[in-house]
């Protein structure tokens, strides 16, 4: 995975896999969705969200930032730095 | 078995209280039930879901005997028209305190405003309805968990140890029974209940919740989050319905006043033996068990924390004694179920089957 990734793609595969482990209808999780407000995820879930995304895309997210993955766009950015490092 | 009594509950939505409600009822029992309005539902419709969920046919036959009351612990008087109020003094004889913010990562102060202040309106009620009426009795719902990083042994009897806390749930349930002791001196008649960790029904495995502690962890494992797993991990757990039972049978029997007790048995769940059981039967992804440094050093920083808001709660140094109240029980028949294969079995197989937690096949593509 480098620069000729299609992020549009992996955003439709991150949206698949929350609503997996979450547990909530795909077609609910829109692209600027907060965990909490809009998805009803809570702390406990959102760190299960995140380790899941961790998992496939095999890659390490710093401790420093898992306080401030807290919406879709969050992962997002996170994701497309870590996938482009 | 018992005499019929008039009985007030509170938590009746919540895992222990419905389970509780639902013995009270079959007793015999008439039950004044509180509860809140809450996401547009009535707190009656609340309280009839939380009981259908155990039993479909309990509310039909045992409608007569149940009256739902709209109110909240964290409200002067409970929320309660003055009317009910005096109803309810006139009637009430024994009361069951079950309502708490169990969340363990609640804020101070959301978990005081529920667990101490909520505690401290009902027992100002009690006060009244046990001076001028028919109130003889309270039992209130604390935890074990009270016992926060303790060292030792902890008793029954044991309270303020000089323990610290690990989340303000420990921290205020603690509060609420330092608060217990100055109601008992005014002559309250209060029995506390320290449950451990609750899982599901024994027989079924049935649990309304996948929030509660244990089945956050099946969940973890079930998406195949973990790639090790840290031993030496036993969690002191109850399953709801013998939880209810103990505490209706000490509740309808015991005599002494002012009791602390103890209802779970002598056996605790081994968390690598359910993992090792959800491997075999359920496909699970197989974790390697390290020790606990080892669990750390090798996994990610959000692997970490995962357990860290879970397991890693569990203080592995204390034992919760529970001899008192298990020859209590003894007493009359009644004993804890041990963690077998069966029981562990049901658990699993209850979340799997209901959906809480999806089939593996699709889990571990990558």
């Amino acid at each position: 995975m480098s620069d000729n990734i299609n992020f549009e793609e992996i955003k439709k595969e991150i949206r698949k896999l929350i609503s997996e482990i979450a547990e909530i209808p795909e077609e609910e999780i829109k692209d600027d969705a907060r965990f909490a407000e809009d998805l009803g995820i809570d702390s406990m879930m959102a760190l299960e969200v995140v380790a899941g995304i961790e998992k496939k895309y095999k890659v390490v997210i710093p401790e420093a930032e898992i306080p401030i993955i807290r919406s879709l766009q969050n992962v997002y950015d996170l994701l497309g730095k870590l996938l482009n490092k | 078995m018992s005499e019929k009594k008039t009985i007030f509950i509170t938590g009746t939505t919540g895992l222990l209280g419905s389970y509780l409600l639902k013995i009270l009822l079959e007793n015999g029992h008439k039950v004044y039930a509180l509860a809140r309005n809450k996401n547009e539902k009535a707190a009656k419709d609340r309280v009839k879901e939380a009981l259908s969920f155990w039993d479909d046919k309990v509310i039909a036959k045992y409608s007569d005997n149940l009256i739902v009351l709209d109110g909240d612990i964290t409200e002067q008087n409970l929320g309660l028209k003055k009317e009910n109020i005096e109803l309810l003094r006139k009637e009430i004889e024994e009361i069951f305190h079950c309502a708490a913010l169990t969340k363990l990562n609640s804020p101070l102060e959301s978990s005081r405003k529920v667990n101490v202040e909520g505690t401290k309106n009902i027992l100002e009620l009690c006060c009244d309805w046990n001076n001028r009426g028919k109130l003889k009795k309270v039992n209130h719902i604390s935890t074990i968990f009270i016992y926060g990083d303790y060292q030792n042994i902890f008793q029954e009897n044991n309270l303020d140890v000089g323990q610290k806390f690990n989340t303000f749930y420990e921290q205020t349930k603690f509060e609420a029974e330092k608060l217990i002791g100055e109601y008992r001196n005014k002559g309250l008649w209060i029995d506390i209940f320290r449950p451990c960790a609750i899982i599901g029904e024994s027989f079924t495995g049935k649990i309304p919740s996948l929030s509660y502690a244990l089945h956050q962890l099946i969940h973890i494992w079930s998406k195949g989050l973990l790639d090790y797993f840290p031993q030496g991990y036993f969690l002191k757990a109850v399953c709801v319905d013998e939880l209810s039972r103990s505490i209706f049978y000490i509740s309808s029997k015991s005599l002494e006043k002012n009791k602390t007790y103890h209802p779970f048995g002598y056996d605790s769940l081994s968390l690598v033996e359910l993992l090792n059981l959800s491997v075999e039967h359920f496909k699970f992804k197989k974790l390697y068990i390290v020790s606990k440094e080892e669990f750390v050093s090798k996994s990610t920083p959000l692997q970490v924390m995962l357990l860290k808001h879970n397991i890693f709660f569990i203080n592995t140094n204390v034992k919760a004694a529970s001899e008192a109240t298990n020859k209590f029980l003894k007493y009359y028949n009644f004993e804890f179920s041990q963690f077998t294969k069966p029981l562990l079995f049901n658990i699993l197989a209850y979340a799997i089957k209901t959906g809480f937690i999806m089939k593996s096949k699709e889990r571990h593509k990558d």
